[in-house]
């Protein structure tokens, strides 16, 4: 262990109000070379509000910052980055037109200019040497988007050390700010092989929803719950998830797992039938019945095909080959309008860019497939479509201000809540969901799943398409594992003796 | 998130909305004060009727473009279509009745924002570039009608569309505006088609997997602006007694301006056509109001150039703060 060595960043006491909120009670945090701080809680715990705190972008209301043991204040990020820490964002700070070299050294370029004039070249030779001391494959005259989002993401913290070279630092902080929410799990390896290879060149803190990767990669632990540190453990790799989970909201939370309501005998008509379904966009083959009230899960790695067959389905099957039946009838039109007025609902997978209007309120938003689908009138009803929102908020107990809030203020979980509202308010039968829990807080989650259970209950059918294979087998009454376009193996799920994750990752790669 | 934070956020955008409709208020009061200070003449009930004169064709211009803004697209051809379906009106009434007159100005500005629409909508060409291209083709169209002369209007009946007063003394083009302004502003606000326009500006992908018909809704949005010129181009004609080439040029960026002053985000999805009236009333009084002091008419486009630079600025701010793009 590397605990005696002294922590090169010492915060002490950082307190943060806005307004009424207290996002910050006196957080003490050290941070040391040669390990990674892992910091959990769920959305809200005030983990970005305490980056934010010790890289600049906030000013602390009171305590301080020790950095190699003199005392600082950082009152912007560049100021902060000029000292040594430097952040990571979820969503990647890089230029995606400039080249590898160009990123590594951005607002460096002062290093490498006569007389005015970039030298292109020394910046692409000193990034090849930093990359190839480090083990990094990659070549840095590349263009950045030409690399896929876990490599941008280590050209990303190969810029921190890099940048601390150029400054003078040996050793610098890296806060890495949920760097694996958008990577896929082959992805996340590749990442965390990095951050391991990294380890005593710099400190480094790592910020993730997936307990799992937090028991995987860090030597420390810190658990943030309603702005306070609750608790700090020295071998997170002890922990069980479970033990993770009980610690950040302060009781234990049961895995969930659903009473599955299996019908016996094929007596009822299934809600969903494709045969031989296919498309040019990323699937074929693919022959599939859904029973009322049944979930189907389906397993697979990005680029497996399982997103374009779940948007196929809600689209009835626009631009694909086969036969698909709703209720035992082919549909006459295909496109989302079509799917809506068959009862198909759909929730993306990315809430933000496909499943809200930022701009509008809760109950705009969540009128906006019965509007666009046009199922009421030409003029809208306003008395209704409040009437509907408010009727969501309480049954699915939504936080928010109330049905006229701008749906940008509300959290992840309550924001993917009034997608989900949307279509049992306008009855839909068959829920095609994709990654619903992405970037969802555990308790929100839980909340989720209920939901599920309970709409199954009253036989609406679900499709659930998910990278979380624990999700996957807790939920599902059947699972099909894709693999390149193809339905590759289909698991019923027995509760007593449910599949193991290791063969569906198994078949799933 | 706790109760109060949820109650401080209620409390914020409810701000932001006062704020947004506040600004141009203040600014129309500052305006008025002013010229009330500097020119003796300018506080008369007379000069108030001047204002909302003046208001009437921009007004009517505006609110098709707010619609278009919302929807996150431009329309650049509307002052060229203004003159054009102007050009129309007074060429038809030499020979025809009013009514006729009318019909095939409506008829011509439906037909540019079909024929805007479906270039954009179908054939994904950026708004901006086809109403550009759009605007010097029917300015060209519309000198070439008349071979650049202006047309005076003789007809008795298209004077009376907008020079005449039914009721109280307001002037009949006020009426035909605030009717239109009323229409557009159901429209956007209540019906099926306004909410789609709201939701295709903010978020296109999120509209589409909504069942909304995307390309469909941006086709009629620019076929409506281009209705809302030639209506702007009979009300002109009409109340100056005559139509000319490029009588319709200014209207297009004073439109652009009055929306955006009136709390519309030039991004599209957030604002509202019932606010564009207070852009407009901001514009005329301004215009009014120099006119009254007897400025110069190049001065004149200084001070309105740097008044929108300025208002766009403050305006573009508060869009920042309600949308994230």
């Amino acid at each position: 262990m590397t605990s005696d060595t002294t922590p090169i960043l010492v915060a002490r006491g950082l307190d943060k109000r806005f307004g009424p909120v207290h996002a910050n009670k006196s957080v003490d945090l050290d941070i040391r070379v040669g390990e990674v701080l892992g910091l959990v809680g769920e959305n809200g715990a005030g983990k970005s509000t305490l980056l934010s705190m010790l890289s600049g972008t906030l000013e602390p209301d009171e305590g301080t910052l020790e950095l190699n043991g003199k005392q600082v204040k950082f009152r912007s990020y560049y100021q902060s980055a000029l000292s040594g820490v430097f952040r990571v964002y979820q969503h990647q700070a890089l230029v995606p037109n400039l080249s590898v070299a160009e990123n590594v050294y951005l607002a460096q370029e002062r290093q490498f200019s006569k007389l005015g004039v970039l030298r292109k070249r020394d910046m692409e030779r000193k990034a090849r040497e930093i990359f190839e001391e480090l083990g990094v494959a990659l070549r840095p005259e590349m263009t950045l988007n030409r690399l896929d989002f876990a490599e941008r993401q280590v050209v990303e913290i190969v810029r921190c050390l890099a940048q601390a070279r150029e400054l003078g630092i040996t050793h610098p902080v890296i806060l890495l700010d949920e760097p694996t929410s958008a990577l896929t799990r082959g992805q996340i390896d590749f990442f965390f092989n990095f951050v391991n290879r990294i380890k005593d060149q710099a400190a480094q803190v790592f910020v993730s929803h997936r307990l799992e990767e937090i028991v995987g990669l860090c030597d420390r632990l810190v658990v943030l719950k309603d702005g306070e540190k609750v608790a700090e453990n020295d071998r997170p790799r002890e922990l069980s998830e479970t033990d993770i989970h009980s610690m950040m909201v302060g009781r234990s939370i049961a895995m969930h797992r659903r009473e599955r309501h299996v019908r016996t005998g094929s007596a009822e008509a299934p809600v969903l039938r494709l045969d031989r379904f296919s498309s040019a966009k990323g699937f074929s083959d693919v022959s599939l019945s859904v029973a009322p009230g049944e979930i189907i899960g389906i397993a697979g790695v990005v680029g497996s095909g399982k997103g374009t067959l779940g948007r196929a389905i809600f689209e009835l099957g626009r631009g694909c080959s086969g036969e698909i039946l709703i209720n035992g009838e082919a549909p006459g039109r295909a496109g989302p309008r079509a799917g809506i007025r068959h009862s198909i609902g759909y929730v993306p997978t990315e809430r933000h860019r496909e499943g809200l209007v930022l701009g509008m309120s809760v109950a705009q938003n969540h009128s906006l497939p019965f509007i666009g689908a046009a199922i009421g009138g030409a003029v809208i009803d306003g008395k209704k479509e409040r009437r509907d929102a408010v009727a969501a908020i309480e049954q699915l107990s939504i936080k928010t201000p109330g049905p006229g809030a701008l749906i940008r203020n509300l959290s992840g979980g309550n924001q993917q809540k009034v997608i989900l509202a949307r279509w049992l308010t306008i009855g839909s039968k068959l829920l095609v969901l994709d990654n619903p829990t992405n970037g969802v807080d555990v308790g929100a989650k839980g909340e989720i799943y209920s939901i599920l259970e309970q709409i199954t209950a009253t036989g609406v059918s679900v499709i659930l398409i998910s990278d979380d294979l624990p999700e996957l087998i807790n939920m599902s009454d059947r699972i099909l594992v894709m693999k390149d376009g193809r339905v590759r193996t289909e698991h019923v799920v027995d509760a007593d003796a449910p599949p193991e994750e290791v063969d569906l990752v198994a078949e799933m790669v | 998130m706790s109760a109060t934070q949820a109650i401080n956020l209620g409390r914020a955008e409810r701000r932001e909305t006062l704020k947004s409709i506040g600004l141009p208020v203040v600014a129309i009061v500052i305006l008025l004060v002013l010229f009330s200070v500097l020119s003796p003449s300018f506080l008369q009930v007379s000069t108030l009727v001047t204002i909302l004169r003046e208001s009437a064709v921009l007004l009517v211009v505006a609110v098709g473009m707010s619609l278009v803004i919302i929807q996150g697209s431009i329309d650049l051809s509307v002052g060229a279509t203004v003159s054009l379906t102007g050009l129309v009106t007074a060429s038809v009434t030499k020979d025809a009745n009013v009514l006729v007159a009318v019909v095939a100005a409506l008829a011509v500005g439906l037909i540019v924002g079909f024929i805007n629409g479906f270039i954009f909508a179908y054939g994904k060409v950026p708004s901006f570039l086809v109403t550009l291209g759009m605007s010097m083709t029917v300015g060209g169209v519309g000198t070439w009608f008349v071979d650049g002369r202006p047309v005076q209007v003789t007809d008795a009946g298209l004077r009376w569309i907008s020079q005449d007063q039914l009721l109280l003394g307001i002037p009949n083009l006020v009426i035909w505006a605030l009717v239109i302004w009323l229409i557009f502003t159901f429209i956007a606000t209540k019906t099926r088609f306004g909410r789609y326009t709201f939701a295709i500006g903010g978020a296109e992908p999120v509209s589409a997997l909504a069942g909304i018909p995307n390309r469909r809704v941006k086709l009629w949005s620019l076929t409506l602006v281009g209705l809302c010129a030639a209506i702007a181009g009979i009300l002109l004609t009409s109340r100056i007694g005559a139509a000319t080439p490029g009588m319709g040029d200014a209207l297009t960026l004073n439109s652009i301006a009055a929306v955006v002053m009136g709390g519309t985000a030039i991004t599209g999805g957030v604002g509202g056509v019932q606010r564009t009236v207070l852009g407009v009333l901001v514009i005329t009084t301004l215009t009014v109001g120099l006119n009254s002091m007897g400025v110069m008419p190049y001065m004149q486009n200084i001070i309105q150039g740097l008044v929108v630079v300025a208002a766009v600025a403050l305006t573009l701010d508060r869009a920042k703060l309600t949308i994230i793009k």
